[in-house]
């Protein structure tokens, strides 16, 4: 990983001088072991400030056209990116996923699917809330309070402005949620409502301004 | 994505469509103009008063109770039908990513097919191909029955039918979002006949039954006796997740 830690220091001094970044809650963060973050999605700014700024190198899922271009299908891996179709089931993105968690690492999951229009936490996936169910890892909310005011997803972002009036950002880390394991599909289902319910209130929480 | 890909509607007036240009939107009726503020903000200029600070969860309400992606006919009918051009292409194949010789997952490869007009009627989406000079051309059409989810990715929208076959309509002039509401809508209504509420259009489409709703979320003043009206995969749930 070493592309991930190059540009990982690389963009932090990008970010400062462009956002004024607050950190909470890092003490959520395990310093060692398997966990999952889940996170809002509010604009494109949030994959870039979680791989930047997070105490430990997380892999997240992206939309697998990322990966289209033969730079990207390149850089993205190494960057901690791992594909998901999206406009289907993609089995192979959850196994990889659990491979990750069963080697310890952290993967991150934008469990709305997309990004917002209007800045507010949309409904979750049914297939993001299963993975955390089957990982069986401790789930630990994250918000990027303020990232859809630097870049909304209709919005232009002036990547040259620095240095004056820098935007305020907080990445906000919630309390460890623990969903338990559910091997099997049955269990899934039944644990499925409550579990969204669960991981909504706590993004919620952890959006809050 | 530009303002007006959002604002597909004017939220003062409800004409349809607003111009855009360069972060602008513009409604030609009223004119009213929308532009990005500092941060999230967006400043809507009407040609009549001072300009007003608003936010885009003000501004998509608004741009929904003025009729959303409908169409309203003079008679005060709230048709689902319109058409656009579009760039459309079909996922024929996957590259393979790997990392560090660990294979991480697929990349769809999207095929071209070329230009053509998007449309939506009555219960079909169909594409009618522009002429190709070496006259190969590849159609599309099917029945919002076979529809299996729906989404937009980047400026484009995707369809995925059956067996997970995606194809990828890249708007030239048209909003996707309105495309997206368009087509969540006209599935929601077509859905509604035979008493199926859904409750998620991506990755796939999930339905529960009426029946199986809390009370005072019940349709029970839908059309039952339209469920014939169903495509085949949609009565048996083939493909349709149903709960």
């Amino acid at each position: 990983m070493i592309l991930y830690r190059v540009l990982r220091w690389t963009m932090s001094f990008y970010f400062r001088a462009r956002m004024r970044i607050r950190f909470e809650g890092e003490r959520n963060v395990p310093s060692e072991g398997p966990f999952v973050l889940v996170l809002s999605h509010q604009s494109h700014l949030d994959s870039l400030l979680l791989h930047t700024f997070c105490p430990r190198l997380v892999f997240t899922l992206a939309k697998s056209s990322v990966f289209r271009t033969r730079f990207m299908a390149w850089v993205a891996p190494r960057v901690g990116a791992i594909p998901t179709r999206r406009y289907r089931i993609d089995p192979q993105s959850v196994r990889v996923a659990l491979r990750l968690l069963g080697s310890g690492h952290a993967v991150g999951v934008f469990p709305e699917g997309e990004r917002s229009w209007n800045g507010k936490l949309q409904s979750l996936r049914r297939g993001s809330i299963g993975l955390l169910l089957k990982a069986g890892v401790p789930v630990i909310p994250c918000g990027l309070v303020g990232t859809y005011e630097v870049n909304p997803r209709w919005g232009i972002m002036n990547w040259w402005k620095v240095g004056i009036r820098r935007e305020p950002v907080t990445i906000r880390y919630g309390d460890p949620i623990r969903l338990g394991r559910h091997d099997d599909r049955r269990s899934r289902e039944r644990a499925l409502p409550e579990a969204t319910a669960r991981i909504e209130t706590a993004l919620h929480a952890v959006m809050a301004r | 994505m530009p303002i007006h890909h959002m604002l597909y509607r004017c939220p003062r007036c409800g004409h349809d469509p607003l111009d855009g240009h360069k972060g602008k939107a513009h409604c030609r009726s009223c004119g009213t103009s929308f532009e990005q503020g500092r941060g999230a903000v967006i400043i809507a200029r009407p040609s009549d008063g001072p300009p007003e600070q608003t936010d885009a969860s003000t501004l998509i309400a608004a741009v929904q109770e003025l009729g959303g992606p409908g169409v309203h006919t003079e008679q005060g009918e709230d048709l689902l039908s319109r058409e656009a051009r579009i760039r459309f292409g079909k996922v024929e194949g996957h590259d393979i990513i790997r990392w560090r010789g660990e294979f991480l997952g697929f990349s769809e490869r999207i095929s071209w097919k070329g230009e053509g007009l998007l449309r939506l009627e009555g219960e079909a989406l169909t594409v009618t191909q522009n002429e190709r000079a070496n006259g190969s051309s590849e159609s599309f059409s099917c029945l919002l029955g076979e529809i299996r989810g729906v989404q937009i990715s980047s400026i484009a929208l995707q369809i995925t039918l059956g067996r997970n076959r995606m194809y990828q309509f890249e708007f030239i002039e048209d909003s996707p979002k309105r495309w997206e509401d368009l087509v969540c809508l006209a599935l929601t209504r077509f859905f509604a006949r035979s008493r199926h509420a859904i409750e998620e259009f991506k990755p796939r489409i999930v339905t529960t039954h009426f029946d199986e709703m809390p009370s005072d979320e019940g349709g029970g003043e839908s059309d039952a006796g339209a469920s014939d009206a169903l495509a085949p995969a949609a009565r048996t749930g083939r493909g349709i997740r149903t709960r």
